[in-house]
C-alpha cells in the first residue's frame, strides 16, 4: 500500500483505525481476535514516522470469509480515503509468521530543501564522512533520559544527489528487533556536524522499500 | 512533491511539522463534501470554536453540514478553532484561517455560521473572525464579509457576544438555516452593497434574531431598565424554532470519518430530542422540550446506512438521556441481533442512576466493562428534590449493586456543589454517598477479586439561563473554595476525586447571564491572550479579572446577585419555548422542596412548549408570577 499526500500526517495507530473502517465500509468479513475485547486481525510490518510518506507500506489481514485477491482489492479500494492506495493484495498462509518478524531493513528517500549551495555541499561532505566512519553516536532524549545509540552500523547505505535547491538522501536502514534509527536521525545528526540547521518541514521522508529476510513480499518496489 | 501549485498547500507544508495532530488541520477525510465553487451560489463555512475532536463529536455541526450539503446552490465546509501552537504558525505566516474541504480563506465566504456550546468558548470565538481577517465588530462589517451567524445552547442568550454577531438562530436549526441561506442568497444575486437590507429580511424569519436591531438601556442600579426593537417592523420577541416530527427530519447519513481518534469516535443515531425529566439546574432540560422520539424502525435503518458509510465499529444512541427513550430494550436488542455479525458495538451515553440503565449497559456492553457513570448531582434526597433530580439513593444502590454484580469495577460519581439551599449535612451527604459505593462494592464481591475504581467528579453550580435556577446567585467563590476543602478533608484517600476548577464556574457563571456590556471584556480577555478557557492549562483566572477590571464590570453583580422575580433578564426577548412563569413556578416549587414528576408519565407541568399560549407573543411573561398553577404534577 501506498501512503503519499496528505495521508502522511495520519499516524500509525490512526491508519490502523482507517484500514479497519475501509475494511468494514468494504464489506469485507475480518476475523477477530478472541477475548474481552475482540480486535480485527489486522497487522502491519512496519510502524512509519508521522509526516513520512510511503510507496511501501505492507498490512496482512485474516479473513474470516475467504475472497479472492483481486476482489479484496477492488473492495477495499473503493472504499480509502484519498492518498492511500492499494498496491499489491497477495494471499500469505495465516500460520505463517507475522509480517513484522520478517522485517529486517527498508529503504528510505529523504529529501532536504536547502537553497544554499554552501550547505548542500556541506550535508553532501557529512554524509560521506559518515559512510567513511566505523561509528556514529547519537544522543536520543526520552521520558528525560538520555541514550546514546550509534547510528552508523544501522546505515547499510546512503547515496547522496544535489539538485538545485535541496538534497536527496536514499538510505537503506537496518530494523534490528534492539534498535533502529530513523532516517529523520540520521539526517539530523549530519546536519549537526556541519552544522547547518534544518527547519521544520525542509526534511521529506519517503519510504521507497521494505527488505524481509525470508520471503520475497516487500523485496523492493 | 510538486510544490508551488496552491500557496495554502505550501505553506501549510512547512507548518503541519510544527504542530501537534497535524491531521486536525488537513481535510480530505471519509465523506467530506468538496464541491466546485463555481457551481454553487453560497459558501457557508460552518465554524466551532473548539478543536478538531470536539468539535468534530458535534451532531449538531454533523446535521447542519448535511443539511446545507443536501442543498445544491450551497458548500458548507468546516472550521475549527486552531490550537495555540497552530495559531502561532498561521500568525507566523500570516495564513489565513481556512475552510478544511478547500482551504479557501473564511474571509471568501458568504455566510460563517458559528455554534455556541460553552460560554468558555467565547474568545475562540472572536480569534476565529480575528484569524480570518474579519473585522470584530459587527458594525465594522459590510455586505464585503461573511456574514457571522451563531446558533446553540448558549444563543439562548448571546447577549455578551452581540455586538460581534450578525444574526442568531434560536433553537433547532435544521428548518431555519434554509431560510437563512436563502435569504443570502437571494441578497447575493441582487448585489446588495450595504448589510442592513439582509439583516432585515434575516430579522423577519422566524427564530432569527439580530441584535443590531434592537436596543438597550440600563438602570442606575445596574439592572436592565428596558429591552427592544430599534427599528420599527421587528419582533419584540423572538421565539425558537424547533423541529416538530423527527421521522420526517433527515439524519446525516454520511458523517465525515476522522483520521486521528475524536472524543466520540463512534456513528450517532439520535434516538430522541428533549427531556422533560426537569432537572431544575438543567439548561438541556429546558431548551429542547418537548421530546420527540425517532420510530425505532428508523434508529435501525440509520444505524444500518451509518455503519456502511463510515466503517465504524461503535454505534452511539444519542439522546440527552438514552435510557428513557421509550423503546430501548427492543431497540437495543434489535441493533445488537444487526450489527454485532460485523463486530459494531452499541453504545449508550448518557445513562439514568438505576439498575433498568444498568441492565441495559449490561446488554449492549457484554464484552467491554470500560466504566459506568451515574449523576446523582447531590448528596442528599432533601438537596435532590430541590433540584428536582428524580433519583433516590434506593435506585443509586440498586444501579451500584447491578452494575458490580454484572462485573464493573470502574464507576464515576458526578456532583454539583453550590446548589440552591446546600448545607453542610449536604456535603456531608455527598460523602456518604462516597462510602455506601464502597461499601456496596464489598458487600457484592465479599472483598475479593479487583479493587473498586471509583471516580468522584464535583463541579460548581453555574445558574444558566432559562432555567428555574435563573435567578438564583451563584456561591462566592471563597465559599466555594471552602467547600471543596470540606470535601476533600472527609473523602476517603482511595477515591479518585477530580475538581472543576471554581474560577472557570465563576468566568462561566457571568456570561450565562450576561448582557451587552460584557462584550468589551471578552474583547479585553481575547487582546490579552485568553483562547481555549474551557482548557485548564489555557484558563488564567488573573487575565479574566484583569479583563473585567479593565472594562468597568463588577463580575460579582452577573455571578452572585439574586434576581427578583420582576427583574428584566437579558434573554427575556428570547423566547426558548418554556414559559418564565413556569420556570418560576419551578422555582417555588424548589425552595418548598417539591419534586415535579416527568409529564411523559405524570400530568402536563404546563411548561409550554408543547402548546404555546396565544398571548405568549405579546409579552405574557412580563406579568410572572408564581400564583396560578394549572397542572403541574402531584409532586
Amino acid at each position: 500500500m501506498a501512503k503519499l499526500g496528505d495521508a502522511r500526517w495520519i499516524s500509525h495507530l490512526d491508519l490502523t483505525r482507517a484500514i479497519e473502517r475501509a475494511l468494514r465500509r468494504a464489506h469485507i468479513d475480518v476475523a477477530h481476535s478472541q477475548g474481552y475485547n475482540p480486535l480485527p486481525r489486522l497487522s502491519f510490518a512496519s510502524a512509519l514516522t508521522l509526516g513520512a510518506t510511503s510507496q511501501a507500506e505492507y498490512f496482512e489481514v485474516d479473513l474470516a470469509r475467504p475472497m479472492s485477491s483481486a476482489q479484496f482489492q477492488a473492495a477495499l479500494e473503493a472504499q480509502l480515503p484519498p492518498g492511500l492506495e492499494v498496491r499489491e493484495v497477495c494471499e500469505v498462509p495465516s500460520a505463517g509468521r507475522p509480517l513484522a518478524a520478517g522485517v529486517k531493513a527498508a529503504t528510505y528517500r529523504v529529501t532536504v530543501r536547502l537553497s544554499e549551495t554552501e550547505d548542500r555541499f556541506a550535508l553532501h561532505q557529512a554524509a560521506l564522512r559518515f559512510m567513511q566512519s566505523s561509528s556514529h553516536l547519537l544522543s536520543r532524549r526520552r521520558e528525560g533520559r538520555t541514550r546514546l545509540v550509534d547510528a552508523r552500523p544501522l546505515v547499510e547505505r546512503l547515496e547522496v544527489t544535489e539538485g538545485p535547491d535541496f538534497l536527496e538522501l536514499e538510505m537503506c536502514i537496518l530494523l534490528d528487533p534492539r534498535g533502529t534509527v530513523k532516517p529523520e536521525e540520521v539526517v539530523a545528526a549530519l546536519a549537526e556536524t556541519v552544522p547547518i540547521s534544518l527547519a521544520p518541514g525542509a526534511v521529506l521522508t519517503h519510504r521507497m522499500a521494505l527488505h524481509c529476510s525470508m520471503t520475497r513480499k516487500g523485496g523492493g518496489s | 512533491m510538486p510544490p508551488g501549485q496552491d500557496p495554502v498547500a505550501d505553506t501549510l507544508e512547512s507548518l503541519l511539522p510544527r504542530v501537534t495532530r497535524p491531521a486536525r488541520y488537513t481535510g480530505g477525510e471519509w465523506n467530506a463534501v468538496r464541491k466546485d465553487h463555481r457551481s454553487v451560489d453560497v459558501l457557508f463555512a460552518l465554524a466551532f470554536p473548539e478543536v478538531y475532536e470536539i468539535g468534530m463529536s458535534h451532531l449538531g455541526s454533523l446535521i447542519l453540514y448535511d443539511q446545507l450539503n443536501r442543498r445544491e446552490d450551497t458548500a458548507c465546509e468546516r472550521v475549527y478553532a486552531p490550537w495555540v501552537d497552530m495559531e502561532a504558525e498561521l500568525r507566523r505566516t500570516g495564513l489565513p484561517l481556512f475552510a478544511l474541504e478547500s482551504r479557501r480563506s473564511v474571509a471568501e465566504f458568504d455566510i460563517l455560521g458559528i455554534s455556541l456550546q460553552y460560554e468558555m468558548n467565547f474568545t475562540n470565538v472572536l480569534n476565529l473572525l480575528d484569524l480570518a481577517g474579519i473585522p470584530l465588530a459587527a458594525a465594522e462589517r459590510d455586505a464585503g464579509h461573511p456574514l457571522v451567524l451563531a446558533g446553540g445552547p448558549c444563543a439562548l442568550n448571546p447577549e455578551p457576544l452581540a455586538p460581534f454577531l450578525d444574526a442568531i438562530v434560536l433553537g433547532e436549526g435544521e428548518e431555519v438555516i434554509h431560510e437563512v441561506v436563502d435569504a443570502c442568497r437571494d441578497d447575493k444575486r441582487r448585489g446588495s452593497r450595504s448589510r442592513g437590507n439582509l439583516l432585515r429580511r434575516l430579522a423577519a424569519i422566524p427564530g432569527v434574531y439580530v441584535p443590531s436591531l434592537y436596543q438597550v438601556t440600563y438602570r442606575p442600579d445596574g439592572k436592565l431598565a428596558t429591552f427592544g426593537p430599534a427599528v420599527p417592523g421587528v419582533p419584540e420577541r423572538v421565539r425558537r424554532r424547533w423541529v416538530r416530527d423527527l421521522d420526517r427530519t433527515p439524519h446525516p447519513l454520511r458523517p465525515v470519518v476522522p483520521y486521528s481518534e475524536i472524543v466520540h469516535d463512534r456513528a450517532m443515531v439520535e434516538v430522541f430530542r428533549g427531556c422533560t425529566r426537569g432537572c431544575r439546574f438543567c439548561q438541556a432540560g429546558t431548551i429542547y422540550r418537548p421530546v420527540r422520539e425517532r420510530s425505532p424502525d428508523q434508529v435501525c435503518e440509520l444505524a444500518r446506512q451509518l455503519i456502511d458509510a463510515t466503517g465504524h465499529q461503535e454505534l452511539s444512541l444519542a439522546a440527552l438521556s438514552a435510557s428513557d427513550y421509550s423503546a430501548i430494550e427492543d431497540t437495543v436488542r434489535r441493533l445488537v441481533d444487526q450489527e454485532e455479525g460485523r463486530g459494531v458495538g452499541i453504545s449508550l451515553p448518557s445513562l439514568r442512576a438505576d439498575a433498568f440503565s444498568v441492565g441495559l449497559a449490561h446488554q449492549v456492553q457484554r464484552v467491554r466493562k470500560t466504566g459506568l457513570t451515574f449523576a446523582p448531582e447531590a448528596g442528599t434526597q432533601r438537596l435532590r428534590d430541590v433540584i428536582n433530580k428524580g433519583v433516590t439513593e434506593h435506585d443509586l444502590r440498586q444501579a451500584m449493586e447491578s452494575a458490580f454484580r454484572s462485573g464493573w469495577h470502574a464507576v464515576k460519581l458526578y456532583f454539583m456543589i453550590g446548589l440552591p439551599t446546600e448545607r453542610q449535612e449536604d456535603l456531608d451527604g455527598l460523602v456518604d454517598l462516597i462510602r455506601e459505593a464502597e461499601g456496596v462494592y464489598r458487600e457484592v464481591t465479599g472483598g475479593k477479586g479487583r479493587q473498586l475504581k471509583l471516580g468522584v467528579s464535583i463541579a460548581p453550580f453555574v445558574p444558566k439561563a432559562h432555567t428555574p435556577f435563573q435567578w438564583e446567585p451563584q456561591c462566592s467563590l471563597a465559599e466555594l473554595e471552602e467547600r471543596q476543602s470540606y470535601l476533600r478533608r472527609r473523602t476517603p484517600r482511595r477515591v479518585r476525586l477530580s475538581w472543576h476548577d471554581p474560577h472557570v464556574s465563576r468566568v462561566e457563571a457571568v456570561f450565562a447571564r450576561g448582557d451587552r456590556r460584557l462584550a468589551p471584556a471578552i474583547r479585553e480577555a481575547w487582546a490579552m491572550g485568553a483562547r481555549f478557557d474551557g482548557w485548564s492549562e489555557q484558563f488564567d483566572y488573573r487575565r479574566w479579572l484583569g479583563a473585567f477590571a479593565g472594562s468597568g464590570i463588577e463580575p460579582a453583580h452577573y455571578a452572585e446577585r439574586p434576581r427578583d422575580q420582576d427583574e428584566l433578564l437579558p434573554w427575556d426577548h428570547l423566547d426558548c419555548g418554556v414559559d418564565k412563569e413556569f420556570l418560576w413556578r419551578e422555582r417555588e416549587r424548589a425552595f418548598a422542596g417539591l419534586p415535579t414528576p416527568d409529564c411523559r408519565w405524570a400530568a402536563c407541568t404546563a411548561c409550554g412548549a408543547c402548546h404555546p399560549r396565544a398571548a405568549a407573543t405579546g409579552g405574557a411573561w412580563r406579568k410572572a408570577g408564581g400564583g396560578e398553577d394549572p397542572s403541574s404534577g402531584s409532586g
